[in-house]
């Protein structure tokens, strides 16, 4: 049961997918006292954009990091470009 | 307790939304009539909206408009079409840029887990008996 603190946490970073056109439908948030977790695909939004880059899964995950209520993240069920695992981005020091 | 409605032309679905979010302690209210979907919306204090996107008497952005001329109740978008979801689409951008940034608005997409759509749900208006 998430508490309001972590509800106010899940909405701050949808805000931050929504700013990067990502399909909200393919990804599900869940936080707990800090902590973040993933799970899904990375997809832009259709018509949007081409697949995402590591640079800029990196740099969204920075994104996320950033956010005061943000503690640790755990995307090891995240991925993006019809595939590729993020945590792959995070360990070549991009996330 | 907090009352969701349920607008789709699939009765299954319907009866399936029903049973999954009264068993979590929601009140649901259902209908596969998108007129009457907004007749309920002014008569009844909603919490959500559950829209489907594709119904043969009216597109759910177009719906999603006509509700938003009086009230600015959380929506879900529920579809099995994802490709309708896109920029290139005025009315969806306006959706997007609006809704989506404010936090009132979000998609699943058919089919679903019943986890998903509890997530959604959850934050969107939180748990049945929250405040």
């Amino acid at each position: 049961m998430p508490a309001k603190n972590d509800l106010q946490h899940m909405r701050g970073i949808r805000k931050i997918l929504v700013k990067h056109w990502i399909d909200l439908g393919r990804m599900r948030i869940n936080c707990r006292d800090g902590h973040v977790e993933l799970r899904g695909t990375i997809t832009p939004l259709f018509g949007s954009n081409p697949d995402f880059s590591a640079e800029q899964i990196g740099q969204l995950i920075a994104h996320i990091r950033k956010l005061p209520d943000t503690a640790t993240i755990d995307f090891s069920e995240l991925k993006f470009n019809g595939g590729t695992n993020v945590t792959s981005v995070a360990a070549a020091g991009n996330g | 307790m907090k009352t969701i409605l349920a607008i789709d032309d699939e009765p299954m679905m319907l009866q399936c939304l029903q049973t999954t979010l009264e068993k979590e302690g929601f009140h649901l209210l259902v209908t596969g009539n998108p007129d009457q979907g907004i007749e309920i919306l002014k008569k009844e204090a909603v919490d959500l909206v559950l829209l489907d996107v594709k119904m043969p008497q009216k597109n759910g952005f177009e719906l999603y408009a006509e509700l938003r001329e009086f009230t600015e109740v959380p929506v879900l978008f529920v579809t099995a079409y994802p490709k309708a979801l896109t920029p290139s689409s005025p009315v969806f951008k306006e959706i997007w840029e609006k809704g989506f940034t404010d936090g009132v608005t979000d998609i699943i997409y058919k089919p679903f887990s019943i986890d998903a759509l509890l997530e959604k749900v959850t934050l969107l208006i939180g748990h049945a008996d929250s405040d």
